[in-house]
């Protein structure tokens, strides 16, 4: 629909260059004839462009091409005054150009968009100039195919106008340099009206000038992208006291929203969210470049922008919108009652009420950890040098103790394979528990639909999966590779149980193996014994039926990866000290509990939606236990069992609080039972809500001994001696005492577990139980081969008074309740021929010299140059200037194999998802 | 069919489950470690007070020497001969604790000083590191009483000392709490601190720490050393015959203790009963109780210390009593001294001695339920075996007297 235009004078008519951005031959070909008709003729048409597609275009039609708008208006010749950029998906009307120059005339703007209508319906309306809020989330006042009658016709200052199709200044566009060429298609728009805006400019829409738009230009273009534009917008055009408080709220709405619509069944928002804040990590270099560029044209101040912002949240008030929508459909149903329609429908509120509010609990339980602001029990130190434990993994030296070959366990590695990729490295323990916890409930409710199970009592059941008995169990045991295999085990689950669809091609089918091969290899990275788990629980679902014989081969794809990920460990250690070391008990201590769970099970198999479910949930509790009743049950196998009850008591409560069947054989006293028991195995958990912690005992270490670093430049080691029950991860017994050496300054996750003893552990057990007769004057210098600088002592053990009539050990009151000897004979843990011999990472260097470098290491012949052994210890020749570690390559293959894996699970989820994307 | 068929095998399993459950794990119970066995021994050297002072060691295993001033860092040097060692070479001037740290074995040293007209001697006592009591001393004589706390170790110590005399019990203020820093000595003139008293026993109650505890009570005439040692319920205090001489019985702790003391000079004789009141002690004239040479059993309910003190005109000495005894005995000191060995016998058979003094070898018995006095001239020192277990102590005179106890190393079990 057009209207009237006021002829532009012929005598000085402003000359035009529409540059046309190419996105496909066969629209770019519709956009040029569109142009050519004009009855404002262009000045000269320009192909902006790159790759092929573009050069055989613009040179079939004889047209000059260029890689940017940045490149065209730098050679661009003084005499022409404006620039028309239009996309080359769009078909201008022919006086469309005529009003863009019109009105730039008319009212000195320096930008001027035109009126965008659907390509595919030109009576509906796709933008009219816009506003934002002040996070850049374009607000275009607009409802869903509304239709043009031209009730926004009126020109007006916005926000922002499309780059669909706008007239623009040359000088300015010089100036502005152009589009971002990072920028996708609808926040580039955006981003360079605020730009034209702070240099000084106007921007108008003038809705007489009429485009359609077939929109083939977001084609390529990935949803988060838009997002990332908009963020990298923000970076680019706020001052920095603007950024200050607009960064971390925008941060807080976007997480916020993208939690909410993940309760509401979508993924996709959270996910793009987290995409869209790496992205702009990732070129966050650039955004600073263009933030200095914008600095030498700026005029005005923020609030010129504000002017233009619509207030609050855009992406709020559109959730909150969707959320209203969504109770009005359960409101506007039969009152006061849900109906069974409205639970099998995803849209159903109750899911998303319910996912909520278990949500809040579940964060309220655990909040002490999610914080992240302390650790506990010595588990969640994260390494100092992620690195150098990934190194150790994949065959090299393990420093833990008094050191091994043997790798550290794979959830050390796999915790600092994630601690390397996570950008906020001071977030990263907030994020993982987070995600974790976030994981286990939603995983699990979404494992219980992939096994048929519908309706809201899914989230309840996630809620005991993921913060209730087994994860306090867990807790108690302060084993927090547990905590985060809670997490990932149900998506291994639901990776191998997910349908083909029909019509999925390849990719999608590769996508499905991908999340096999991802999920598995977290969860074997995390438990080394998890596939126990896997297999048991996809094989008891096989044997009732409620999983198929297809995904046999997902199942066998994600066993595989979690044992090749564990594989270097596996490979390394007995089957004893996988089956020692901790066990987290799988029977919960309350026998009412167990009575509960039982009442639960019972009213699950009679009444619920799904008793098939609720049967599976009973088998997997029953070998969960039946594990722990094995003579050699601990350890690793404990983790299994412990999975396996989980899943199986979420699962129970889910059906048992499921209300299948209304009226018939079901009584309402089935139902009232079974909520009840429900409610004495939730409560169970709640139980547990006072200190935040889960189980977990207080982070007391924590800080704790930093005064090694603090007094010595290069802190040793330092033997802790404490009552078993406080000790930070594994340790070893003494007469009457546990303990541990800590290397450094603090318990780092990676040291949590201790391996078979060799003979420099033997060594050390033994002067400490010499030590303990009280026998020993000269403690300081019987430790001192094994590097350990301080000696603290929990205070009323009897060994404390080993210290007491001693010549080289200083007390110094550092603590209060632990006793804190400093050893005056210390010697470093490389020992070289002078002073210039320190640690470095794992090894050691130093000055090349004649003689010896002893190290306070377990001997080893792969030690390099010239291995050798001094007592246990290991020795090695300084000629070289440096210790090096031959690695076992067995393990390094493996380890790089798991690495593979996990990298390739990633790969093809991502082009999996891409096809259903498409 | 197939639900009841899955309850079944469900409940089934978590029946057996449930039959078989595993009991909680027991947990880790702590062994108690051994008690203390102390391989320090200390004295302490006051260079301005002491003419000459030489100490003597006697070694079955490997030895350290270790030596410290006031503040300043140890010494610390392998002991490879058995030559008595001049301490003057160790403390030059001041206060110095010098102290010998056997590794693997037992082993004893005892210090010998003397002056014009003074002689004292004593065994180095092993560290206190919870309660530990001086007994047989006091202020009476208007000469210096020094207390003398010696740590040679790597940490501070610090003490509540407690005292008691022949007028009850003294609490003071400046011996409430001492702070005795790492390798350092801490001295305190107690005749400031609570003049006159004829007797005078120091409880040392340890707040933290290591330390080791004597008296040398010095003046114009004669010197003694009594060192501190920890409280037991029995004690056996050979007295001589021809010295007039005090026991005095002091509890380690702080609660009333009923005290059975019997004499054995060829009879076995029960003296008297009593009770000593908290915050008390108990002091005898021993050579009233009995004629000629004996020595006393003490027996208590509660820990304490027994000592002598032997006094006389223009001498004294004292020291703790035995609480050991033993087949095998040394006695240490140096050459030059006229001396007495005073062996005590207080089972009912009567006991074979060998004495090896020097290149000599002398043959005695000494009868049951009794003690023998063994006059010697002294030549470094004397060792004595025995078929029955016995107890040793000796004196040595000219100028001056010194009291002290012998070491066992075969011990009475």
């Amino acid at each position: 629909m057009t209207t009237e235009t006021e002829p532009v004078a012929r005598v000085n008519r402003p000359k035009v260059v529409a540059a046309l951005l190419f996105y496909d031959a066969e629209s770019q070909a519709s956009a040029l004839t569109a142009v050519a008709s004009q009855v404002y003729e262009p000045s000269r048409v320009v192909v902006v462009g790159v790759g092929e597609d573009a050069a055989a275009f613009a040179a079939s039609k004889k047209l000059q091409l260029v890689d940017s708008l940045e490149a065209l208006v730098m050679g661009l010749e003084k005499e022409f005054e404006y620039v028309w950029v239009l996309h080359g998906d769009a078909e201008p009307r022919p006086d469309a150009l005529q009003a863009l120059v019109g009105e730039a005339k008319r009212t000195d703007a320096s930008v001027v968009g035109s009126k965008i209508l659907k390509h595919e319906d030109p009576e509906q309306l796709e933008s009219v100039g816009a506003a934002t809020d002040v996070f850049g989330e374009p607000y275009l006042g607009l409802d869903e195919n509304e239709v043009d009658l031209q009730q926004y016709d009126v020109v007006r200052d916005v926000g922002f106008v499309a780059a669909v199709s706008l007239l623009i200044r040359r000088d300015l566009l010089r100036g502005l340099r152009g589009l971002d060429r990072m920028q996708p298609p609808d926040s580039a728009g955006i981003d360079l009206s605020q730009r034209a805006r702070l240099a000084g400019g106007s921007v108008i829409v003038a809705p007489s000038s009429e485009v359609l738009h077939r929109r083939s230009c977001q084609n390529k273009v990935a949803d988060w992208r838009e997002q990332a534009g908009r963020i990298r917008s923000m970076f680019t055009a706020y001052k920095a006291v603007t950024l200050l408080w607009t960064v971390p709220l925008g941060l807080a709405v976007a997480l916020f929203e993208g939690i909410g619509r993940l309760l509401m069944g979508k993924v996709a928002p959270l996910l793009n969210t987290i995409k869209a804040i790496a992205w702009n990590v990732a070129v966050f270099p650039t955004t600073l470049g263009a933030r200095r560029r914008l600095r030498l044209i700026r005029s005005s101040g923020d609030e010129e922008l504000f002017r233009y912002q619509v207030s609050g949240s855009i992406r709020l008030k559109d959730f909150f919108a969707d959320l209203g929508e969504k109770l009005g459909l359960v409101v506007d149903s039969e009152p006061g009652l849900i109906s069974e329609e409205d639970l099998t429908r995803d849209k159903s509120v109750a899911g998303p009420l319910v996912g909520g509010i278990v949500l809040f609990f579940a964060a309220l339980m655990a909040r002490s950890l999610w914080a992240g602001g302390s650790g506990f029990g010595g588990y969640m130190l994260l390494p100092d040098h992620p690195g150098d434990v990934l190194w150790s993994y994949a065959g090299g030296w393990n420093p833990t103790g008094l050191g091994t070959p043997i790798p550290p366990h794979p959830a050390a590695a796999t915790v600092a394979l994630a601690q390397l990729l996570c950008p906020f490295n001071s977030a990263f323990l907030t994020i993982l528990n987070v995600s974790a916890g976030v994981l286990a409930i939603f995983g699990f409710s979404r494992m219980l639909s992939r096994l048929g199970a519908e309706g809201p009592s899914r989230h309840v059941g996630g809620f005991v999966y993921a913060v209730g008995p087994m994860a306090i169990a867990i807790g108690n045991e302060a084993y927090w590779p547990a905590t985060l295999a809670l997490g990932i085990f149900p998506w291994a689950v639901s990776a191998v149980l997910a349908e083909d669809k029909k019509g999925g091609g390849f990719r999608r089918r590769a996508g499905g193996i991908g999340a096999a091969m991802l999920t598995g290899g977290i969860l074997g990275g995390l438990a080394p014994l998890g596939f126990f788990a896997l297999i048991a629980a996809l094989g008891v679902a096989a044997a009732l039926g409620i999983s198929k014989l297809s995904s046999v081969s997902r199942a066998f794809v994600a066993t595989v990866s979690a044992i090749v990920v564990a594989g270097p460990y596996l490979n390394a250690v007995s089957p004893e000290r996988l089956l020692n070391g901790f066990t987290i008990e799988t029977w919960p201590q309350s026998k009412i509990l167990v009575a509960a769970l039982l009442v639960a099970l019972a009213v699950g198999v009679v009444a619920g939606r799904h008793w098939v479910i609720a049967g599976w949930g009973g088998f997997l509790m029953g070998i969960g236990w039946m594990l722990s009743l094995l003579p050699s049950f601990g350890g690793e196998l404990s983790v299994a069992a412990v999975l396996l009850v989980s899943a199986g008591m979420g699962a129970v409560v889910a059906e048992a609080f499921s209300f299948g069947r209304h009226g018939g054989s079901v009584t309402t006293a089935v139902r009232t039972t079974g909520a009840l028991a429900v409610l004495v195995v939730v409560f169970s958990a709640l139980g547990g809500i006072g200190d935040g912690r889960l189980g977990y005992p207080k982070g007391e270490w924590v800080g704790k001994f930093e005064f090694a670093s603090a007094l010595s430049e290069n802190p040793g080691r330092i033997l802790l001696i404490s009552d078993p029950a406080r000790i930070p991860g594994e340790f070893r017994v003494g007469p009457g005492f546990a303990y541990r050496l800590i290397d450094g300054d603090e318990v780092n996750f990676d040291e949590a577990w201790l391996y078979e003893p060799r003979n420099g552990d033997v060594a050390l057990d033994a002067v400490l139980q010499n030590l303990a007769s009280l026998n020993v004057t000269r403690p300081g210098e019987a430790l001192s081969r094994f590097a350990i600088d301080w000696v603290v002592v929990e205070q009323g053990l009897p060994i404390d008074e080993a210290f007491v009539a001693q010549f080289d050990m200083a007390k110094i009151p550092l603590l209060t309740d632990f006793s804190v000897y400093a050893n005056e004979r210390a010697r470093p843990v490389f020992d070289g021929p002078d002073a210039s011999w320190v640690r470095q990472g794992v090894l050691g260097r130093g000055d090349p010299k004649p003689g010896l470098v002893k190290i306070a290491y377990n001997a080893d012949d792969r030690f390099r140059p010239n291995p050798g052994i001094d007592g246990w210890g290991a020795t090695v020749s300084p000629e070289k200037g440096s210790v090096g570690f031959k690695p076992d390559f067995a393990r390094r293959a493996m380890a790089l194999l798991g690495f593979l894996i996990l990298g390739c699970g990633v790969g093809f989820v991502i082009w999996g998802r891409k096809e259903s994307s498409e | 069919m197939k639900k009841a068929l899955v309850m079944v095998g469900v409940f089934a399993l978590i029946g057996s489950a449930w039959a078989f459950r595993p009991t909680k794990a027991e947990e880790l119970v702590p062994e108690s470690p051994q008690p203390l066995k102390s391989h320090v021994v200390a004295c302490v050297v006051d260079a301005d007070q002491t003419s000459r002072a030489v100490m003597q060691i006697v070694p079955f295993g490997g030895m350290r020497l270790i030596a410290a001033g006031a503040g300043s860092t140890l010494l610390d040097r392998e002991v490879t001969d058995l030559e008595p060692i001049e301490l003057s070479s160790l403390v030059p001037s001041g206060t110095g604790v010098v102290g010998v740290e056997f590794s693997g074995s037992g082993g004893e040293a005892a210090i010998e000083a003397s002056g014009e007209t003074s002689l004292w001697a004593g065994n180095c006592p092993p560290a206190i590191t919870a309660t530990g009591v001086i007994t047989a001393v006091s202020t009476d004589t208007g000469e210096s009483t020094m207390l003398y706390l010696a740590n040679p170790y790597a940490a501070d110590a610090e003490v509540a000392v407690l005292s008691s005399s022949e007028q009850g019990s003294d609490n003071l203020g400046a011996l409430s709490s001492i702070h005795i820093p790492a390798r350092s000595v801490v001295s305190r003139n107690i005749s400031d601190i609570f003049r006159l008293r004829k007797s005078v026993s120091l409880v040392f109650e340890t707040r933290r720490g290591a330390f080791h505890a004597l008296v040398i009570e010095g003046g114009s005439g004669d010197t003694m050393m009594v060192e501190a040692r920890p409280g037991a319920t029995e004690w056996f205090v050979p007295v001589p015959s021809s010295i007039p001489s005090n026991i005095l019985v002091a509890p380690s702790t702080q609660q009333p203790t009923s005290v059975l003391v019997e004499r054995f000079d060829g009879e076995w004789t029960t003296v008297f009963e009593e009770m000593i009141p908290v915050g008390e002690h108990l002091e005898f004239d021993a050579t009233t109780k009995g004629e000629g040479p004996g020595f006393l059993r003490i027996t208590s309910t509660t820990p304490v210390v027994a000592g002598i003190s032997l006094f006389g005109d223009g001498y004294r000495a004292g020291g703790p009593g035995l609480t050991r005894l033993g087949y095998e005995w040394l006695a240490v000191g140096s050459e030059g001294r006229r001396m007495t060995l005073l062996i005590m016998n207080p089972n009912d058979v009567e006991g074979e001695l060998r004495v090896f003094h020097g290149t000599r070898q002398i043959t005695r018995t000494v009868p049951p339920e009794s003690m023998i006095e063994v006059p010697l001239l002294w030549e470094g020192f004397a060792s004595v075996e025995s078929s029955v277990a016995v107890g040793l102590a000796w004196t040595a005179e000219e100028p001056g007297l010194a009291y002290s106890n012998g070491y066992t190393y075969t011990e009475w079990e």
